[in-house]
């Protein structure tokens, strides 16, 4: 816990020290970059990175920590790590849900109730940015961290510091983004487009830093990850023996490192537009806003397959467990995720088919986004042909493997309304679109996340949760989750705008019945926390392997 | 694991994950400066004033950076060369040898970025530099520019982690006891290195020469 503490005092004092001595001499957008970039590295120093990279000189071995207090400090054992980022993901996800709260409250009645126009956009942005750093870490780096290299058979990942450094970035990028709310905020949503983040408050500057910061972290996860999955697998173990969740973190790895570096050259495009003053983004001076868009969607459209790749693993290798018998085309369930990165990088000007972008290109994009729904379509049939005369045992985690498939089969479907052009153009930017990809996210990497928590709790804590609190909280959010958007669908086709604070008032009795079901969702996760904490505290002990999985991290 | 059979393998097949966490992480370099000179290739198409073929510097009336830029590819280049000798070295056991090459790529390294920072100060000097008096009576050169000082100066904040990088590896070798995984150290350092020095050959014809 000290290590913690001294961590985040240091990056408090040291960043703002640095900014506001700067600010006597610089600009002040260049004074707090410089102010965050020295309290990163007095957070790393602070947390115990210091001794790590004096080792990683000197060849030196790593010294193991044990009892709970290594779970606050810089160590490099992959299933502590596994635990800190699962942690981690669920603290933001709290967050982030409480911000989603607040947009609720605004949105039960029409007009505004509390919030400006821009602080909505702030909150909403938030909600939104906290929520994709979730579904891009919950599961590779919690799960993912944690199984792997248990999994595959090695000790521990191949870039074990590396690993530490990619997890310690993280709390001070979601700290910087909180304090966004005190310094103006961001009015952009999660996307950042430019005109619009070039200019204005410091708060516009926090979501940039805070943006390449966890690139930075995603990108040395995912390298961590090929490298671990290629390199260390336990003899024996070809390609095609790796369990289906192994080969699915490797896919999105592959896909993070060759694409998060392009949306961090969009992003740095705007740090030093905001910064250096020069005019990437500044149309009079030979810029071009549209350039923005193309990048960000480069890496943005293949990060929902960095988020839900490995979901598809999580069931797919869940649902052999609790159906007790084998995946159903394994081998070709493996194919399509390779299939699924080659095409997520053909895909990406499907989100600009109403910004201007050259028409010619909207055709081609619409056929390879709706190409992807056939490798799609291959693990979704290796999940049915797996459950085929299984003997189903509807356990917590089958039950959200179940409730992954029927939650992405809404989303999946609806997304085709957007990849299709011609009702793209009016569902653009409205509800719809909201409502599919909450579907895809939430109903699947957030499902499959949780299916996941369940199956690895034993395993993880060697306790076992309460089965019983587990169901509630299954019905509780698959009911509540449909209820809340499934009428989004609908109020998006009346055209309900995103990052709008305010509707008209026909569309009011839809949006009151959306806050109020709302909370049902609110229930589902309190239900789940308290039984994380409680079964985590005083559970029964759990045997070694309960759910009698094959996979090697179950053997004692 | 047995080192004594690790002779004449296959290099992909070495088990060596330092190296193919070095071959991964240059490969999202090499995306990262993708985006940006392919944005720059595609923007300066589009740009009537600054397009490919109609040549931005020495229209607008001052072309010291050629010959400056030309100087500083002669010294990355070299010390590329440079880099090669320290890991040869380094693999016969040579310390001197390898402390020299080494000593001297952190130097041309230092020389590079003093060259750029002169060119830096002469751009400046002229102008040339976005939102200047001068680029605002000339607004399309305001995108070259912008890549110009956007692409040269990440690429001179990677010459500068190379030589901090290379920097720490020379302390270390002063100890005079250069071990196998040293020298695999001293190889991921080289091959960063000449990524750096590849990412400057495109540079030099994209903002130089055409």
């Amino acid at each position: 816990m000290t290590n913690l503490i001294r961590g985040l005092v240091s990056f408090g004092v040291a960043s703002l020290a640095v900014a506001f001595l700067l600010a006597r001499a610089l600009p002040r957008e260049a004074a707090a970059s410089l102010g965050y970039l020295v309290g990163l590295f007095a957070f790393l120093i602070g947390v115990g990175g210091l001794a790590a990279f004096q080792h990683w000189l000197k060849d030196k071995e790593e010294e193991q920590v044990h009892g709970w207090q290594r779970y606050f400090r810089f160590t490099t054992d992959h299933k502590v790590i596994g635990v800190q980022y699962l942690v981690t993901s669920l603290v933001v996800f709290v967050l982030a849900g409480v911000m989603a709260l607040v947009i609720r409250v605004e949105l039960a009645k029409p007009g505004l109730q509390f919030l400006s126009y821009d602080t909505y956009n702030t909150v909403m942005g938030i909600h939104g940015i906290g929520m994709i750093v979730v579904a891009l870490i919950a599961i590779i780096g919690g799960l993912g961290n944690f199984s792997v290299p248990l999994m595959i058979g090695t000790k521990d990942m191949a870039f074990p510091r590396l690993n530490a450094l990619s997890f310690w970035i993280l709390p001070p990028a979601v700290l910087l983004l909180l304090s966004s709310l005190v310094t103006g905020g961001f009015d952009f949503g999660w996307t950042a487009y430019p005109p619009l983040s070039v200019r204005g408050p410091l708060g516009k500057l926090f979501f940039v830093l805070a943006f390449i910061s966890v690139g930075f972290s995603s990108i040395f996860g995912g390298v961590n990850f090929v490298a671990t999955i290629s390199q260390l697998r336990a003899k024996g173990m070809s390609l095609f023996k790796m369990p289906i969740f192994v080969w699915s973190i490797l896919a999105a790895g592959i896909i993070i490192v060759l694409a998060t570096s392009v949306v961090a050259s969009a992003l740095l495009m705007i740090l030093f537009d905001r910064v250096l003053g020069t005019t990437f983004f500044d149309p009079s001076q030979g810029g071009n806003v549209l350039l923005y868009q193309h990048l960000f969607w480069f890496y943005s459209h293949p990060a929902v397959y960095i988020m839900i790749l490995p979901a598809f693993g999580v069931i797919l290798e869940l649902l052999p467990v609790y159906a007790r018998k084998p995946l159903f085309a394994y081998r070709l369930a493996a194919l399509s995720f390779v299939a699924i990165v080659v095409l997520s990088f053909v895909v990406w000007a499907h989100h600009l088919f109403t910004s201007g972008m050259w028409d010619a290109l909207s055709i081609p994009f619409m056929v390879t986004t709706e190409l992807i729904s056939v490798p799609t379509g291959v693990v979704f049939l290796s999940a049915l042909g797996t459950l085929w005369l299984g003997k189903l045992q509807l356990k917590t985690p089958m039950l959200f493997a179940l409730g992954f498939l029927v939650n992405f089969l809404i989303g999946g479907l609806t997304g085709i309304f957007n990849a299709d052009v011609p009702t793209d153009l009016h569902l653009q930017d409205t509800w719809f679109v909201v409502a599919h990809f909450h579907f895809t996210i939430m109903g699947g990497a957030i499902f499959a996340w949780f299916a996941g928590i369940y199956h690895w709790f034993p395993k993880i804590t060697g306790k076992m949760y309460n089965e019983t609190l587990g169901k509630i909280h299954f019905w509780l959010l698959l009911i509540g989750f449909n209820a809340t958007f499934i009428p989004m669908f609908w109020l998006g086709t009346r055209g309900m705008r995103r990052r709008v604070a305010d509707f008209p008032p026909d569309l009011a009795s839809v949006q009151l019945w959306i806050s109020l079901v709302g909370l049902m969702v609110v229930l589902a996760v309190a239900v789940f926390l308290f039984n994380m904490i409680r079964s985590w505290v005083k559970g029964e002990s759990a045997p070694s392997n309960p759910w009698e999985a094959r996979t090697l991290e179950w053997n004692p | 694991m047995n080192g004594a059979v690790s002779v004449e393998k296959n290099p992909w097949d070495t088990r060596d994950t330092g190296k193919l966490g070095i071959w991964l992480f240059l490969l999202s370099e090499a995306m990262l400066f993708g985006g940006f000179l392919s944005s720059y290739v595609m923007l300066r198409l589009g740009s009537s004033v600054c397009a490919l073929g109609a040549p931005a510097w020495p229209q607008a009336g001052y072309t010291g950076g050629l010959l400056l830029a030309t100087l500083n590819t002669l010294v990355i280049i070299t010390s590329s060369f440079t880099m090669v000798n320290a890991l040869t070295s380094a693999k016969q056991s040579n310390v001197r040898g390898f402390s020299l090459n080494l000593l001297a790529t952190i130097l041309l390294g230092c020389l590079f970025l003093g060259i750029k920072a002169f060119e830096y100060t002469a751009k400046v000097q002229h102008g040339y530099f976005p939102r200047s008096a001068f680029i605002a009576a000339n607004p399309g050169l305001g995108i070259f520019v912008s890549f110009y000082f956007g692409l040269t100066g990440l690429h001179a904040l990677h010459v500068l982690a190379g030589i901090l990088w290379n920097g720490f590896l020379y302390q270390t070798g002063q100890a005079g006891d250069l071990t196998d995984a040293f020298v695999r150290k001293v190889e991921n350092a080289g091959l960063y290195w000449h990524f750096v020095d590849i990412v400057w050959v495109f540079l030099f014809p994209l903002f130089y020469l055409v």
